[in-house]
């Protein structure tokens, strides 16, 4: 019984890494309809400059607000610059992907070049350990969680109840009657890839923070367990994100304990294959197909 | 063009001019040389059979289908060319036949978006006000606008773009998926009220007798081209206007909807 509860507050640190990147995942198609498969890539380029600031003697906390404004600019001149042209052109969803693929491998390869094929470690100070009703976490673990939860009690209040989330969601449901109505919907879309990027940059330098290192390839190995996540939650639904993140992250590493720790993917994914086969628009989702909506 | 006998000079001085519009999609042109005009506090209907280029029309006023020739006037300014988002701040309020609510978002927070260019306070009173022309939404605001019935869906639909006033009202096909009794109190009750407030209406409709029952004047769509407008009483009275209707689409849909126009 202590093995689960020490595996489920593992599994809790990672579904708020996952809740995190999976909602800003989900939130970057459910508005613009471009299924960012670079998305691990970002994450990586933010941790590794989180670790360059890290290296140089700045705390993991300013490494974390640096990411997340790299991870903020970077998304939004990947878009302004690569994705929109390719949008521009009438380029469909499946050729998108094909496009975020290209890109993707070209950060990697590019960070791999620069960076080479070394494990990179971030400094952090010891940390204190706190055990409770069974669960054992370390304080930068709690640390870790309270920024999932800040970072998802903000989202759902910007989205739920101001004018700009608004306008998020209506852009989401139909583009087109957002702009009838006034809705500058090429700025909304702006605004989705800062917010969804900044989220990205804090998932990246925060998943580098709870892992011994890390290295060129890190964030694209994590984005299959993110796109996962995304799904189970139901593709366009930043609240489905968060309820898959926390069924994906607990599974995984429950299953990591009482089985092996290289097949806690495994587990992931056949929890994804039992969600889909029951429910094939995931837990919050609706069935929709060219349209993702963000709920 | 045949055009009524009617004195067109009784009308209004137009809000809305179209002149010469053509338009369509990628290469294709859907109408052609297409000309009418709407003045406040007028319905004025666009009528025709199914493929006539109708939705295409307003789609061109709105930024949604390729304008290649004409223009339009909304107000005295030349809106043609002007950006999707900034019609709605220049008084043109469009309803889509589909997809004309934010299915996502609850009733009131459809109707924040159509007020999206007001204030807080201006929005609060204005959803007030729309509740008081559609009193069926007032008990459903946080409702999830994909819960809500056919008539009460259209309604919301209406009164998201009321919110902001607008000195033209587009709608397009609004009794569409409605039943008879549902489309024709739009047409009498909520069309109406859109009118008292000063807006000009065009009014996009394959039931032709239905529309012409609320229409001040009528233009009828065929294969693209205008080819006969006038006094609703008027074309009702020609003899071949349900065959003009016909000649251009489904003779079975067209022969329904025209089938009481004489009524």
């Amino acid at each position: 019984m202590d093995r689960l509860v020490g595996a489920f507050g593992f599994g809790l640190v990672t579904a708020s890494i996952l809740a995190i990147a999976a909602v800003a995942f989900t939130l970057q198609f459910g508005i613009t309809n471009i299924l960012n498969l670079a998305f691990g890539e970002i994450m990586t380029l933010c941790a590794y400059i989180g670790y360059l600031l890290n290296a140089a003697g700045a705390s993991v906390w300013l490494a974390l607000v640096v990411g997340a404004v790299a991870g903020a600019v970077f998304s939004a001149l990947l878009n302004r610059t690569i994705y929109a042209l390719f949008v521009r052109r009438g380029t469909a969803l499946w050729g998108m992907v094909i496009v975020t693929i290209a890109v993707a491998l070209i950060m990697q390869n590019t960070l791999l070049g620069l960076a080479g094929p070394h494990n990179f470690t971030y400094t952090i100070p010891p940390a204190t350990t706190f055990r409770f009703a069974g669960l054992i976490l370390t304080s930068l673990q709690l640390e870790i969680i309270g920024v999932a939860i800040v970072a998802m009690l903000t989202l759902h209040m910007m989205l739920r109840y101001t004018r700009l989330g608004k306008a998020m969601r209506a852009t989401a449901s139909d583009p087109a009657l957002a702009q009838s109505c006034g809705i500058n919907a090429s700025r909304v879309i702006d605004l989705v890839w800062i917010i969804s990027g900044a989220l990205c940059g804090i998932a990246g330098v925060t998943l580098v923070m709870n892992t011994v290192s890390f290295t060129a390839s890190t964030g694209s190995d994590f984005l299959v367990v993110i796109i996962a996540a995304a799904i189970v939650g139901g593709v366009g639904a930043p609240y489905g994100a968060m309820l898959g993140a926390l069924l994906v992250g607990v599974t995984s590493e429950v299953a990591a304990v009482y089985v092996n720790a290289s097949l806690k993917n495994v587990f992931a994914f056949a929890l994804l294959l039992v969600v889909l086969l029951i429910r094939p628009q995931g837990f919050i989702g609706r069935a929709r197909v060219a349209k993702g909506v963000v709920t | 063009m045949h055009t009524s006998a009617t004195d067109e000079r009784r009308r209004p001085p137009p809000q809305l001019v179209v002149d010469g519009l053509t338009a369509g999609y990628g290469g294709a042109t859907v109408v052609d040389d297409v000309s009418f005009t709407v003045g406040p506090g007028e319905v004025v209907a666009l009528l025709g059979p199914n493929g006539a280029g109708k939705s295409t029309v307003l789609k061109a006023m709105v930024g949604q289908a390729r304008i290649t020739a004409g223009s339009v006037l909304l107000g005295g300014i030349d809106i043609t060319s002007v950006r999707p988002h900034l019609l709605a701040g220049m008084g043109c309020g469009y309803v889509p036949q589909y997809r004309d609510v934010f299915d996502e978002l609850t009733v009131r927070e459809n109707l924040e978006m159509g007020g999206y260019l007001l204030g807080k306070e201006a929005i609060a009173k204005r959803i007030d006000d729309a509740m008081e022309v559609f009193p069926a939404l007032a008990g459903m605001m946080d409702r999830p606008a994909r819960k809500l019935s056919g008539g009460e869906h259209k309604m919301l639909a209406i009164a998201r773009v009321m919110m902001s006033r607008p000195t033209l009202m587009a709608l397009d096909e609004p009794t569409a998926n409605l039943a008879p009794i549902l489309g024709r109190r739009l047409l009498d009750e909520q069309i109406r009220a859109v009118v008292r407030s000063g807006a000009a209406v065009l009014l996009v409709e394959q039931r032709a007798a239905a529309a012409l029952s609320v229409a001040d004047w009528a233009y009828l769509l065929v294969a693209g081209r205008v080819v006969r407008s006038g006094h609703p009483a008027e074309l009702r009275a020609q003899a071949d206007f349900a065959e003009v209707f016909l000649g251009g689409g489904d003779a079975t849909t067209a022969a329904r909807n025209t089938s009481d126009v004489r009524a």
